[in-house]
């Protein structure tokens, strides 16, 4: 024990800072089970019992929602860890340093981008009138103008890639700082003996990543029911025609309490969306240490 | 290295899909700067276009009437990221050291009570009321800096992944062996070794806090203290409300006439990037020099 | 692991314990000073609001925290002195003002509210009443007004000074502004007057129709009809009081007392075909339904022609200087401007639970709306620094020289959202006459039988968030005109029921059939 001392103190600054930020305000989880009146305060005002979760369930839009929210972040789950791995891996082997900067730059720009900016962006190229795709592009193809925001079908696309332009910079980045913690003499090895390129990747460098993988997934999973608010409210414009595929559990919460401003119900939104995350993850979890125990979070 | 001829058609492959790629990412940015710098009346009238017909810097002359303003919210930004960025990767360490430890008691129940908090928070208000009436941060610098992004379990566990998987338990085993402090092996061994991670974890960290305009939002309501982000977010979301809401655009007439065009709201979104744009580089040499020294190990 | 978890929920019960201390504190607070200000009432009644009061140094004065939503001003400090020496002569207190952001406002707000921070005077928009009465975020003012509102009554009658009420709690006081409803389309006089078009003999919408034709034919490139995109060409048209919300209106501007389904009203689906007709006639901007811009910078630009707007005397200069362009008003409200609850009470000023002082923060309110020399400062600023009187028979101010709109220090210039505008000076290129026009139709509008009437919807959340969904679906796609709205209207009056509008309805009928009893009618 003597020897973990040290390390336990090392921990305290961050672990307690942790409690102060996460774990004092979580007594606000009571909010979603109460009618709040500031008068008595929190703790006074009186429970409610479910009531406040009663209006995620009973709308005729629940189905979609779920559907929506579930779907689009399998498909970005998906996409941002192959083209990830795939760019970091290209990134890692190019060998024109010069290159590779401008590269490892480039991936990271959208980064500093706000949401609101990009909707701003997005709106700059699909505008009915004005917009650069049906100013400049259609006609070149022949094609006559299409009113974008109000085409649901081209929605899933057009926010898979408006997702991938904004969210591929993060994943691709902690790949390709685990590929440079790769030992060099691996590859040096490989390399006489004769391995292709593909056979390193398939041999070395993959594996080398799926502990990355694996830690990046599972924190995904915990999220699943939860959506980046900007890129399914601000993007779509929130154009009323392209609900079907733009609103999300989010989105719906929002636009429902945006008037009431009711806060019992927008904690017992984020509550449930927490729960089923936080059971998702702990199944995904206990499978991951069936597998394999070094990889589990906990 | 050798150069075969599978790696010639790699390097090949590679830089193809990048330089694609990397189009997608910039032209985006590309039309954003030429929006900012298109005459408003062209704008309005001919739409957004890669080749606009008439140029005109009046948004930028515009924003710089606005100069002293700008610059002190940049101050604001530079001092907030660069003590946050610095306290956030020294806490994260010092917590994601010691839980990568095999064998350090209490590192799942620890690493539970860190991926606790991802899943569920306790929500605004009552993170509000404690910042707010118990540490009395309102209208504070600490507000900029403290809520939220003072440490995150993401980081945490990211690193913890890391400093497992690619720094060779048997450096701590021998280093154990002479004798060293557990403190000395941290400072010793893992905190160079674990660079190309840090610096990556401490770009994203540095970015979140550049990016940020939530704590702005909440905690600032004096001008004086604005970020850059709070600025140009409370400019966004005022037109947004303003041309959006028709119960309040039928009274503010007075206040949207003053609402600046689509040309300024671009400018300004160029204006707040630009010093990370130039700062780049400059962080992209140390972003190399930490990767390349995680790669000389062993 | 257990013993983490006792630990954390002993240290989150201590917590919420002291926050809920904090709550009821204050609330106690609020009403034992409610108890002891009856008492003092009589007196200060005696004793009337100009004369001095007790003589106290300005800084052992209480100070009473007010914010407003709107830019902040680069001299506030230095009105605020100003301010200040005429509150601690007039009133005893001193004042300190905040501006909150037009976008960030109803979070940060909600937030203040929520916490214990120093806040008096806040101003509530129609829309957060239920939420702030709800969570007792603000106190009922009933006993405040009677006691020290008598400015407030003067200049807005005994029945408005209460009218911002859901069960006869009295959350907030209205300010002085055009109260009714009245709406019109401002069209550009250029082109106007180009094809001899008679705009006075516009009386509907209908009536525009031949006008969108002419202006269509022969200026083929121009936008026609733009706006926002929120209510589009639809819901600029007035003609019922929407009760709030619009889940369940009174037509005739308020003169039935039953509670219909707007969306089924015959009025509302014959202009919905109206607006869908125009819509694919061309007359209607097809960038209108995702519109980011100001209506302003798009008439700027010279290639549009008119837009739907709110009618209110003075409407037309005002709007002409905003837009860089002459523009002529048509006017095409079906029925007479009328007065509800959605135009009286669209924002009021109210008192924060945890005001420390109510009494006071009601005084100073009240003065407020007596004193024409505090609200010229709050609006336009220090005389002779932030404006000059050009014109001293009609009260004519404008900018000093060398000053303008751009680098101004000081030009609030919101009258509308203030407790009393019409005691301001006038701003160059309005007129007296068009205040005192606004304040004669105050007088003889038609007043909704509603008004005066909110209703309670804390036990219609659940219904409510499903139908703001719907509504929000489909606002744009018929207000602009989008569809045909036969099948529209249809199918969303199909999911509005499956939400429940029905019990909104019979629940709004209900609450508004005990209010009229109550009142005796």
């Amino acid at each position: 024990m003597k020897r973990w001392l040290p390390l336990f103190l090392m921990m305290a600054p961050g672990l307690i800072y942790i409690f102060i930020n996460n774990y004092i305000p979580m007594f606000g989880l009571v909010i979603a089970f109460k009618k709040v009146n500031f008068q008595d305060g929190i703790l006074g005002s009186p429970w409610v019992g479910f009531s406040n979760f009663k209006f995620l369930f009973t709308t005729e839009d629940a189905y979609v929602i779920t559907r929506n929210t579930i779907l689009y972040n399998v498909l970005f789950i998906t996409l941002n860890t192959v083209l990830g791995i795939m760019l970091a891996i290209f990134i890692c082997d190019i060998a024109a340093e010069r290159m590779r900067k401008f590269y490892q730059s480039t991936v990271l720009l959208p980064y500093l981008m706000s949401i609101v900016i990009i909707s701003y962006i997005v709106y700059a190229f699909l505008a009915t009138e004005n917009g650069m795709i049906n100013n400049s592009i259609l006609p070149l193809l022949g094609k006559e103008p299409v009113s974008w925001y109000s085409t649901a079908g081209a929605w899933p696309l057009i926010l898979t890639l408006v997702n991938i332009w904004k969210g591929l910079g993060y994943g691709c980045l902690i790949y390709i700082s685990s590929i440079n913690g790769i030992d060099r003499e691996y590859f040096e090895a490989a390399g006489l003996d004769g391995a292709s390129k593909w056979q390193q990747i398939r041999y070395i460098t993959l594996p080398a990543l799926v502990p990355s993988v694996i830690t990046l997934t599972l924190l995904s999973v915990g999220k699943i029911f939860y959506s980046d608010f900007g890129l399914f409210y601000q993007v779509p414009l929130d154009s009323g025609s392209i609900y079907s595929t733009t609103n999300v559990i989010d989105t719906y919460v929002y636009r429902g309490l945006l008037k009431l401003g009711n806060i019992g119900m927008s904690s017992a939104a984020g509550f449930y969306q927490s729960l089923v995350g936080f059971v998702l993850v702990l199944g995904a979890n206990l499978i991951v240490r069936r597998v394999s125990k070094e990889n589990a979070l906990f | 290295m050798i150069r075969s001829k599978s790696n010639r058609r790699f390097q090949i492959l590679a830089h193809t899909v990048l330089i694609i790629f990397s189009l997608y990412i910039i032209l985006p940015f590309i039309l954003l700067f030429l929006s900012s710098v298109t005459e408003e009346n062209t704008l309005l009238r001919n739409g957004y276009s890669f080749f606009p017909a008439k140029l005109s810097l009046e948004s930028y002359r515009y924003i710089f009437q606005n100069a002293p303003l700008i610059f002190r919210a940049y101050g604001i930004t530079i001092i907030v990221t660069l003590i946050g960025t610095f306290i956030n990767i020294f806490l994260s360490v010092m917590v994601a050291y010691p839980l990568s430890l095999k064998n350090f008691p209490f590192r799942r129940t620890i690493t539970f009570y860190l991926f606790f908090t991802m899943l569920f928070n306790g929500g605004l208000v009552p993170t509000y009321l404690m910042y707010s009436n118990f540490f009395h941060i309102k209208n504070t610098l600490f507000a900029l800096i403290v809520p939220s992004f003072l440490m995150s379990a993401m980081n945490v566990l990211l690193i913890r992944t890391y400093i497992a998987n690619s720094i060779p338990e048997a450096l701590f085993e021998a280093a154990q062996v002479d004798g060293a402090l557990e403190t000395r092996i941290f400072f010793q061994i893992v905190l160079p070794l674990s660079k190309p991670i840090l610096v990556t974890m401490g770009l994203f960290s540095g970015l979140a806090y550049w990016n940020d305009w939530t704590n702005g939002l909440y905690y600032i309501t004096d001008s004086k203290l604005y970020s850059i982000q709070n600025l140009l977010n409370k400019m966004i979301t005022d037109i947004q409300v303003l041309t959006t809401d028709a119960n309040i655009a039928a009274q503010a007439g007075s206040e949207i006439a003053k609402i600046p065009a689509v040309g300024i709201r671009m400018a300004i979104a160029v204006v707040a990037m630009l010093p990370v744009m130039v700062l780049f580089p400059f962080m992209q040499k140390y972003f190399q020099k930490g990767i390349a020294l995680g790669a000389v190990k062993g | 692991m257990k013993k983490a978890v006792s630990v954390l929920l002993t240290a989150a019960l201590g917590m919420s314990l002291l926050a809920g201390c904090g709550g009821t504190d204050s609330g106690q607070g609020a009403s034992a000073a409610g108890g002891s200000a009856s008492d003092s009432a009589a007196a200060d009644h005696a004793a009337g609001n100009t004369e001095a009061p007790p003589e106290t140094a300005p800084e052992d004065m209480y100070t009473v925290t007010m914010v407003y939503v709107g830019n902040e001003q680069a001299d506030m400090d230095l009105v605020e002195a100003e301010m200040n020496k005429i509150l601690a002569r007039e009133v005893g207190a001193q004042i300190d003002i905040q501006a909150l952001g037009w976008g960030t406002y109803q979070q940060q707000l909600q937030l203040m509210l929520s916490g214990g921070e120093k806040l008096d005077l806040v101003p509530v928009f129609l829309n957060n009443a239920n939420s702030y009465i709800s969570s007792g975020q603000v106190i009922d003012m009933t006993d405040l007004i009677d006691q020290y509102g008598t400015n407030i009554k003067e200049s807005l009658g005994e029945d408005i000074a209460k009218v911002s009420a859901v069960n006869n709690y009295v959350y907030g006081v209205p300010v002085e502004k055009e109260w009714y409803t009245d709406s019109c389309i401002l069209m550009r006089k250029d082109i106007v007057d180009k094809y001899n078009i008679d705009v006075s003999k516009v009386t509907s919408l209908e009536d525009c129709e031949e006008i969108f034709a002419i202006v269509k034919e022969n200026e083929p490139d121009m936008k026609i009809i733009v706006g926002s995109k929120d209510a589009g060409l639809l819901g600029a048209v007035g003609f019922a009081d929407i009760l709030l919300d619009g889940f369940g209106v009174l037509e005739d501007g308020g003169q039935s007392t039953t509670v219909k389904n707007l969306y089924e009203t015959d009025t509302y689906v014959h202009y919905a075909k109206l607006v869908h007709e125009f819509y694919e006639k061309g007359y209607i901007d097809k960038d209108m339904p995702t519109n980011t811009d100001s209506v302003p910078s798009i008439m700027k630009t010279g290639n549009a022609f008119c837009y739907p707007a709110s009618y209110k005397p003075g409407v037309v200069e005002q709007s002409s200087l905003e837009c860089g362009c002459e523009l002529v008003a048509a006017k095409i409200q079906p029925v007479d401007p009328y007065c509800n609850n959605n135009g009286v009470s669209f924002v009021s000023w109210g008192i924060a639970r945890q005001s420390e002082n109510p009494e006071m923060a009601m005084k100073v309110l009240d003065f407020m709306y007596g004193s024409a020399e505090f609200m010229n400062l709050f609006n336009w600023g220090i005389e002779g620094e932030h404006y000059v009187v050009l014109d001293e028979e009609n009260d004519i101010i404008g900018f000093p020289e060398g000053v303008d709109a751009g680098n101004t220090r000081y030009n609030l210039n919101l009258g509308w959202e203030l407790p009393n505008q019409f005691a301001m000076h006038i701003w160059e290129g309005n007129s007296r006459e068009t205040m005192q026009l606004q304040q004669e139709m105050n007088e003889t509008a038609m007043k909704s039988k509603a008004l005066g009437f909110m209703y309670d919807y804390s036990n219609l959340t659940n219904e409510l968030t499903a139908l703001n969904n719907v509504v929000s679906e489909y606002r744009t796609t018929l207000g602009c005109g989008l569809e045909d709205p036969e099948a529209v209207l249809a199918e969303m009056n199909e999911k509005l029921y499956k939400a429940g509008l029905q019990t909104v309805i019979d629940e709004k009928q209900r609450q508004f059939d005990e209010w009229l009893a109550a009142r005796g009618e």
